[in-house]
C-alpha cells in the first residue's frame, strides 16, 4: 500500500518539527507544509493530501477559513484541527468548517496516534470491504444453495458503478438491509417456480401454501444475509455489520432498481431455475473525533 | 399502536418535504396493515436495526412519485422515472428515515438505517414478516404518500 500523505499547517516552526516527527513515525508522507491561508491557497490543489494537520490560529487569518478553503478545493482531504484552545465553542466552529477531529496542544503522542488511527480506520474498513462483500455473498448464497441440491452454477457476474439500472423481476424478490460501518443493501430475485421447488425440497413437501412460500423465502434473505455478514465481521469486527428483517415483493410487474450505490450482481443458473442476486454498500460518514 | 413508534416518522415527514419544496402536507390517517398488502408506483424500502428492529416501506403512486422527484429537481419536468429521478427518490427515502431516526434518539432509542433499495411496478404484494404494520398516509400538495412502519 502506497504511503497517506499529509500537509501541516502551522505558523509556527517548532510545532512544524514536532508534527512532521510524530507523522513521519505514523508512516504518513509529508507532502507540503503552508504557514498562512495564502499558502494554502497555492499550495492545496497541486497537495492533494489525505490528512491535514490545522492549526487555529495562522499569520493571516484563522485554521477555520483555511479548513473551510480545503473542504472546497480537496473534499478528500481529513483535517485534524489542532489548537493550543480547546473549548466547546471552538469545537463546534471547527467541526462546523469541516474538521474531522480536534486535539489540543501541547500535543501527546498517544492520543495523536490513537485519533489518526481511528480518521483512517473507516478508509481502510471501506476498502476490506469492497474487496471482499461480493465474495461473501456470493459464497453463502452457493453455500447455502447446496443444501438443496440444485447445482448452482454462475452465469453471469456484473458490476454496477454510478449508472441506475432496472432489472425486471422474475416474479419474486426479498430485500435485506444491511447497517454497520458502512451499510449497503441486499436483494434476491426468482421465480416462483424457483422459489417453489427450493422450499419444497427445504421444507420436504410436496404441496406448498403461498404463505409458506414467503416464509421461506424470508428465511432464505436471512441466512444468505446474515452469514455473510457473519463471514464479513470476522475479517474486522469494526464492520459490525448487522442486518434487518426480511421484506419480500412479489408481483408479475415488479422492476428492481440498482445503481443508485455501488453495487456487483450475480446470476446463477440452477436445476431449479435462475437465481439474481444484487448486493452493495455505500460509504459511511466520518464520526467526529 | 405505540405512538412512541410513529411519531418520529410523522415528524421527518412534516419537517423534511417543506424543504424540499412542498407546502401543504397533511395526515390523512393512520390505519394498521396486515403483514401483506398491495402498493401500485414506487416502493422504497430501508432496513432499520438498534433498540427498535424492522423496515419502513414508502409507497407513491407512479405519477406521485414524478411529481415529487420533479419538485426535488427544480421543477424540471419528469416524464418517465429516469435515473436522476430514482437518485432523487432514493435521497428521499434516506433523508426522510435518517431525520426519523434522529427524531427517534431525541426519545432515548437508538437506531440505525440501511441503504433504501428501489422497487416499481403495478400490483406488488408487500410482505413485512410483521403482525403489525402501521401505515401512515399523507397528502404532499395532493401527492398521496404512505409510510408503512413494521418495528419491534
Amino acid at each position: 500500500m502506497s504511503k497517506l500523505k499529509a500537509m501541516i499547517v502551522d505558523d509556527s516552526s517548532f510545532s512544524i518539527t514536532i508534527l512532521r516527527s510524530l507523522l513521519e513515525k505514523k508512516g504518513f508522507e509529508i507532502i507540503c507544509e503552508a504557514q498562512s491561508i495564502v499558502d494554502v491557497k497555492e499550495k492545496i490543489i497541486d497537495c492533494k493530501p489525505d490528512l491535514v494537520t490545522m492549526d487555529m490560529t495562522l499569520s493571516d487569518g484563522d485554521g477555520l477559513e483555511a479548513s473551510k478553503l480545503i473542504v472546497e478545493k480537496s473534499p478528500n482531504s481529513k483535517i485534524m484541527a489542532i489548537s493550543a484552545m480547546m473549548d466547546a465553542e471552538i469545537i463546534k466552529k471547527a467541526k462546523e468548517a469541516g474538521a474531522k477531529a480536534y486535539i489540543q496542544k501541547p500535543i501527546d503522542e498517544e492520543e495523536f496516534n490513537s485519533i489518526v488511527d481511528k480518521l483512517f480506520a473507516g478508509e481502510e474498513l471501506y476498502r476490506l470491504l469492497s474487496d471482499n462483500y461480493f465474495e461473501a455473498f456470493k459464497e453463502s448464497l452457493m453455500t447455502y444453495l447446496k443444501r438443496f441440491q440444485v447445482n448452482p452454477s454462475v452465469k453471469s457476474e456484473e458490476q454496477t458503478n454510478s449508472h441506475i439500472k432496472s432489472k425486471k423481476s422474475s416474479g419474486i424478490s426479498v430485500t435485506i438491509g444491511i447497517i454497520g460501518r458502512h451499510c449497503g443493501r441486499l436483494v434476491i430475485d426468482m421465480s416462483d417456480d424457483t422459489i417453489i421447488e427450493l422450499a419444497k425440497r427445504a421444507l420436504n413437501k410436496s404441496e406448498l401454501a403461498k404463505d409458506e412460500m414467503i416464509a421461506f423465502f424470508g428465511e432464505f434473505g436471512n441466512i444468505v444475509g446474515g452469514n455473510a455478514c457473519s463471514m464479513l465481521n470476522t475479517f474486522n469486527r469494526g464492520l459490525s455489520l448487522r442486518v434487518s428483517p426480511p421484506t419480500i415483493f412479489h408481483g408479475k410487474d415488479l422492476t428492481i432498481s440498482i445503481g443508485e450505490i455501488k453495487s456487483t450482481s450475480l446470476v446463477l443458473q440452477s436445476n431449479a431455475g435462475e437465481i439474481f442476486m444484487n448486493i452493495g454498500f455505500q460509504r459511511g460518514d466520518d464520526e467526529w473525533m | 399502536m405505540d405512538v412512541r413508534l410513529i411519531n418520529p416518522f410523522i415528524g421527518a415527514v412534516t419537517g423534511i418535504m417543506p424543504q424540499i419544496g412542498f407546502s401543504n402536507i397533511t395526515r390523512k390517517g393512520i390505519s394498521l396493515k396486515e403483514k401483506k398488502f398491495m402498493v401500485s408506483g414506487v416502493v422504497l424500502t430501508l432496513g432499520i436495526v438498534g433498540d427498535k428492529k424492522g423496515n419502513v416501506v414508502y409507497s407513491i403512486d407512479m405519477d406521485g412519485a414524478k411529481k415529487i422527484a420533479s419538485t426535488m429537481m427544480m421543477g424540471m419536468p419528469v416524464d418517465q422515472l429516469d435515473d436522476m429521478s430514482k437518485s432523487a427518490l432514493s435521497e428521499l427515502s434516506n433523508m426522510l428515515t435518517a431525520n426519523a431516526s434522529i427524531n427517534f434518539s431525541n426519545d432515548g432509542i437508538n437506531v440505525d438505517i440501511s441503504v433504501p433499495t428501489m422497487m416499481y411496478g403495478e400490483d406488488i404484494e408487500i410482505n413485512l414478516q410483521k403482525d403489525n404494520v402501521v401505515c401512515i398516509d399523507f397528502d404532499v400538495d395532493g401527492i398521496m404518500l404512505s409510510v408503512n412502519v413494521a418495528l419491534d
